[in-house]
């Protein structure tokens, strides 16, 4: 139990304080290799020779700045860091909060001498896009016969993901060497940041568009053949865990949502994102797709029965109670589910409208309906989950110390926010953050609601959640000097720790 | 449910269980109306810079 390898991904906007008004902000590429540069002179990558900006740091976690191709805005990007596959909650809480303070530092040395880089681990940025965080589980593909159908599939897929991966890349290269003189040109004229920024906004949608039958083909294909078994009783808990692990966000007209990365879902399954965000995400087939015309053995990892589920449906946490959570309860659910239990788990309607409900209501009223006709509220379908849950964890002979821990929490925070939702400050973010919205006051501008919403999630001492932590109003579930040693050791029993990487 | 309305009475964060918590959380109470309301003050000055410092702008996954 809890035993499967588990590891995270958490995007991160970068903030830059210019030292002086109307100084240039550097673009995020400089202030990216430079951090690298700090970091991987501290913890030395695996491979000191990798091209940037990628690395695999000594602990075995990751580190790179994500961008689509051929972009033109020079602040692009986000940073993202992956930690290294883990066992249990508990030890991934330790190596994803090692990488908080890692970068954290590194920014926190100078990386520009015109300002300051911080970094804010939040879903959203000041100009209204959408990232967050990846969950990745191992777990079973497939099983019996629906194996056999699924390695079928896959030697067909993957040369045709890849005949369409090329084409749209193809047409997206030949739109921008017929289009880039243009740029050059707009670039000489006032206004050129503008100018850079629509650029941009037409390369994403040339892009997006040159990849749709990518997305239509991959889309249909993980759909019916890739793990059908979990993903369809863990759809109904996915969408309204939400109630415990959104960060929540403050829109622009003033309306508050329990999480912003619900606002960016569009699909169920995807193999590729931009505009077609999913709840299961399916890069490594992608990945395995792209390699399979240059070294066509690179993809055989794709091909076991025991691969990576992406699920790309949360928040990035700053509260370690709900990031534990995240966490925690997932691995139970899979768990619970691999073991053939619950087979009669609620089924959703309409799993995105549902999500996209629940989000938009924190009075937690809203029932979402069923396939049977039911409706059913996301705190009623959490409960039939924690009790499935509980039954199997008493049931199974084998369940630890760390399972019971994660039952005991769970249960907590499902009544607290039935009760008296207030003494989850500190825990789960979005209450938090709506308690100090609340303490602003009707009157409040609502650019200093944007503010509190995203500097909540600053890597900084002067970061607002991080202040609480500071105070002692948010509790941590990991020790600091652990958090350090994580920084440079792989963790124990896991292939990292087994010189993998 | 709006939640600035406990900060009179200070939301505690208890444990159910102060002797399975780990210690951290056992200790953990109060001070949450000051470290709300320098917050809360901190929020009201240069906000529109302050979003103007934070860019993505979309990247890809």
């Amino acid at each position: 139990m809890l035993d499967r390898l588990v590891g995270l991904e958490t995007e991160y906007a970068v903030r830059f304080r210019p030292r002086e008004p109307g100084c240039a902000r550097p673009a995020n590429t400089l202030l990216f290799e430079r951090l690298m540069g700090r970091v991987c002179g501290w913890v030395p990558p695996t491979d000191p020779f990798a091209a940037m900006p990628h690395g695999t740091l000594a602990n075995g976690g990751g580190l790179k700045l994500e961008r689509l191709p051929f972009y033109a805005e020079p602040n692009s990007g986000f940073v993202e860091e992956s930690t290294p596959p883990c066992r249990g909650p508990r030890q991934l809480l330790r190596y994803q909060r090692a990488q908080d303070v890692l970068l954290s530092e590194g920014l926190a040395a100078g990386v520009h001498p015109s300002g300051q880089a911080t970094l804010l681990k939040n879903s959203h940025d000041g100009r209204g896009h959408y990232f967050g965080c990846h969950e990745n589980y191992e777990a079973v593909v497939a099983s019996s016969s629906r194996m056999a159908l699924w390695r079928l599939s896959l030697v067909v897929a993957l040369p045709v993901l890849f005949g369409l991966l090329l084409a749209a890349d193809m047409t997206a290269i030949c739109f921008f060497v017929l289009w880039r003189p243009f740029l050059t040109v707009l670039r000489l004229l006032p206004g050129r940041e503008a100018s850079e920024r629509s650029w941009s906004a037409v390369m994403s949608w040339v892009v997006t568009l040159s990849r749709t039958p990518v997305q239509i083909f991959g889309s249909n294909f993980t759909h019916l053949t890739a793990f059908r078994d979990v993903r369809r009783p863990l759809l109904a808990f996915l969408v309204s865990r939400s109630v415990i692990v959104g960060a929540g966000m403050v829109h622009a007209d003033g309306r508050f949502s329990l999480s912003p990365r619900a606002l960016g879902l569009r699909s169920l399954c995807g193999v590729t994102a931009a505009a077609w965000r999913s709840v299961f995400y399916f890069c490594h087939i992608m990945k395995a797709a792209a390699s399979a015309g240059i070294d066509p053995g690179a993809n055989r990892s794709v091909f076991r029965q025991r691969v990576r589920l992406q699920i790309s449906i949360a928040d990035s946490n700053m509260a370690q109670w709900a990031e534990y959570l995240k966490v925690g309860t997932t691995l139970l659910v899979l768990d619970a589910i691999e073991a053939g239990e619950l087979q009669d788990a609620p089924l959703l309607r309409r799993p995105l409208t549902a999500l996209r409900a629940i989000c938009a209501d924190p009075e937690l009223q809203v029932a979402v309906p069923l396939q049977n006709g039911e409706r059913q509220t996301a705190l009623q379908l959490q409960r039939y989950y924690l009790e499935a849950c509980q039954r199997y964890v008493e049931h199974c002979g084998e369940a630890g110390e760390e399972a019971r821990e994660i039952l005991k929490r769970w249960e907590e925070t499902l009544d607290a926010l039935e009760t008296n939702p207030s003494r989850l400050v500190g825990k789960v973010d979005w209450v938090t953050k709506k308690y100090l919205l609340d303490g602003l006051g009707p009157d409040a501008p609502i650019e200093a609601r944007r503010k509190l919403d995203l500097r909540y999630h600053e890597l900084a001492p002067d970061g607002y959640y991080l202040r609480l932590e500071a105070a002692g109003v948010a509790p941590t579930l990991v020790e600091p000097e652990d958090v350090r040693k994580s920084i440079r050791v792989p963790p124990e029993a896991t292939p990292a720790a087994l010189g993998a990487y | 449910m709006n939640m600035a309305t406990p900060v009179t009475s200070a939301p505690v964060l208890e444990c159910s269980s102060v002797a399975e918590a780990a210690p951290q959380e056992a200790t953990v109470l109060a001070p949450l109306p000051e470290a709300a309301a320098a917050i809360q003050a901190d929020c009201l000055v240069d906000a529109e810079a302050f979003l103007d410092q934070v860019r993505v702008t979309i990247g890809g996954e």
